[in-house]
């Protein structure tokens, strides 16, 4: 990882408490980033931050109630944004079911949270990043986007949803200076991936840490280039590091 | 002169929004445009300047401490250094009820006495420092909290304020505007509810240089008018190096540099020295008060709202066009339906 890219960069991370995002704003938090991380459990983010220069900030992406107070309290945190990690997900209610027997409140909360609040908070923080002409957002996706693995329904077409708004994002705001990338991690071993496949088997999943490292090292790496590509798949940014 | 129509819901997207383009140098200075229109006022080297603060929920509603009457306490002026801090203000304490009464049918608060606190929901509460003697409901406060968490319980027990010709409650996020970033305006800079991104980047296409400062924008009516006459209170704004490097390089060559809402003219004359049309970057307090006769250093157009008779806001227009022109251009948009206040219709000004 390029330390000195990360040095003093503003960054947000939703769903920092767990799994990758808590990887993420830990390992930022190690090489002098400053971070604040967005998570609805307060316990859970005592736990995030203790011992960090972690900044902690209650907050639900998927209410709208919520999205001023939390790019307003984030810019008195930080004065500002560099990196907006999108990495809150929800997955809908465990086990998985089919589509057909999937209950509308649930396909409505899921796009809530990963597609509505995305775009929502995306939406309250773009403007200090076309104010001073720079900024990334980066959209954690899923192989689920474009794979239609049976049982996955809304979680795959919220993400699929999220991969095409990061690109039509691209496509308007660009050339002010702003990167927007749509990334799969790949399969994790986390609470999450642990609610849609209980019976995986963990040495066979990417730990969430290696995986946060590799997606750094890929993000300051690329961080210059203007390259057209937005959504990479786990295989097209993952250049270090395990396989799976 | 005609009544005034009032936008009474936050709709930003009226479809047949007027724009009111009042250009002091053309031959016939006063033209109606529908909003669409409004890049097409703008040519290549103009410079447009936007605020990009956020704005606070800056109205509190409680009881006081001793009497136990209710109150309501509404953020006037940041009294703290820089945009960080959030402990001491300088605010006006409304009586019992909400905005959906008239600010003038609540001037009735209980006595009070330095050392007295007001108590509000999610466990806020603050110490009265000092009460004006110009006016008792002009009161210096502290926010009793933990620094790191005030911001917080500012944002869960604060609503926006607002007033009583709104039809509903608005939301935090009803008074953001496009360029939201700093949290420190406590009414929003309204001017740029209008202002599209589709707007900006068009502009940026046409060579507009669209560059931004924050400037505390603070309340705007208090219900009194010997309150009102103190407005606006002095303001914190910051403008960043390269917002003053495009302005000054734009006053050199004598390109136009348009103010986009009355927060931001205030910020960049404050900010300008008495000799050569040049601002200065930093931070700094915006006490100018822009009446008929000031003479401006930096801005040479402004797009603000439709403003009522008596305001501050309308003797700053003055300072861009003579009285006749802009009451005849007033009572044009008046004739026309013109949507007045924060969520309403629009003026442009070229001097």
């Amino acid at each position: 990882m390029n330390q000195n890219h990360w040095q003093n960069k503003r960054i947000v991370i939703t769903g920092g408490t767990s799994g990758l995002g808590q990887a993420l704003a830990h390992q930022l938090d190690q090489v002098g980033a400053q971070v604040v991380i967005v998570a609805r459990n307060e316990q859970n983010l005592a736990k995030t931050t203790q011992g960090t220069n972690i900044h902690a900030l209650r907050g639900d992406v998927a209410n709208k109630h919520d999205i001023y107070r939390i790019s307003g309290e984030t810019a008195g945190i930080l004065g500002g944004i560099d990196y907006l990690f999108n990495n809150a997900s929800y997955l809908g209610q465990s086990p998985l079911r089919l589509l057909l027997d999937t209950d509308c409140e649930d396909i409505e909360q899921v796009l809530q949270t990963n597609l509505v609040g995305l775009f929502r908070l995306t939406k309250a923080f773009l403007p200090s990043m076309l104010l001073q002409n720079s900024g990334t957002v980066i959209n954690i996706s899923s192989d689920a986007a474009v794979s239609p693995y049976p049982e996955w329904g809304g979680y795959s077409i919220s993400k699929a949803a999220v991969d095409h708004l990061t690109r039509i994002w691209h496509e308007e705001l660009n050339e002010q200076g702003i990167r927007f990338l749509a990334l799969d991690p790949g399969d994790m071993h986390t609470p999450m991936h642990l609610a849609a496949i209980p019976d995986a088997t963990p040495s066979e999943l990417h730990a969430p840490s290696d995986v946060a490292r590799d997606l750094l090292s890929f993000l300051s790496q690329t961080a210059s280039t203007t390259n057209a590509q937005v959504r990479y798949g786990r295989s097209e940014w993952a250049t270090t590091g395990i396989t799976a | 002169m005609n009544q005034i129509n009032i936008a009474t819901t936050s709709n930003r997207h009226r479809p047949n929004s007027q724009l009111l383009v009042i250009d002091t140098a053309a031959p016939h200075p006063i033209n109606h445009v529908n909003r669409q229109a409004f890049v097409d006022q703008f040519r290549a080297g103009d410079v447009i300047v936007v605020n990009a603060a956020a704005t606070l929920p800056a109205s509190f509603s409680g009881h006081h401490q001793p009497s136990e009457r209710p109150i309501e306490l509404r953020l006037a002026q940041s009294l703290n250094p820089g945009i960080s801090r959030f402990t001491h203000w300088k605010g006006v304490l409304f009586g019992a009820g909400d905005w959906h009464l008239k600010t003038e049918d609540r001037t009735d608060i209980p006595d009070l006495v330095v050392g007295d606190r007001l108590i509000f929901d999610h466990q806020l509460q603050a110490e009265i420092l000092h009460i004006s003697a110009e006016n008792g409901r002009l009161i210096e406060i502290a926010f009793i909290a933990e620094p790191d968490k005030l911001l917080h319980q500012l944002y869960q027990a604060g609503r926006l304020i607002q007033y009583s010709y709104h039809e509903e409650a608005l939301d935090l996020w009803d008074g953001q505007t496009i360029f939201a970033s700093t949290p420190i305006a406590l009414e929003a800079p309204s001017a740029s509810f209008s202002i599209t991104w589709e707007m900006v980047l068009g502009l940026q296409r046409k060579g507009v240089h669209v560059v931004s400062l924050i400037h505390a924008a603070g309340i705007s009516s208090t219900g009194e008018a010997e309150l009102d006459q103190l407005l606006p209170l002095p303001e914190y704004y910051h403008i960043p190096v390269d917002t003053a490097a495009v302005v000054n390089q734009a006053k050199r060559d004598g390109r136009r540099v348009i103010a986009l809402g009355t927060s931001v003219t205030r910020a960049l004359e404050s900010a300008a020295d008495d000799q050569h049309h040049q601002i200065e970057a930093g931070n700094g307090i915006a006490t100018l008060r822009l009446s008929p006769d000031y003479q401006r250093q930096i801005v040479t157009g402004l797009f603000t709202g439709m403003h009522e008779d008596g305001t501050s806001h309308l003797q700053l227009l003055q300072a861009f066009a003579p009285w006749p022109v802009i009451e005849t251009a007033y009572d044009q948009a008046k004739q026309r339906g013109y949507l007045w206040h924060e969520y309403g219709d629009t003026c442009l000004i070229l001097a």
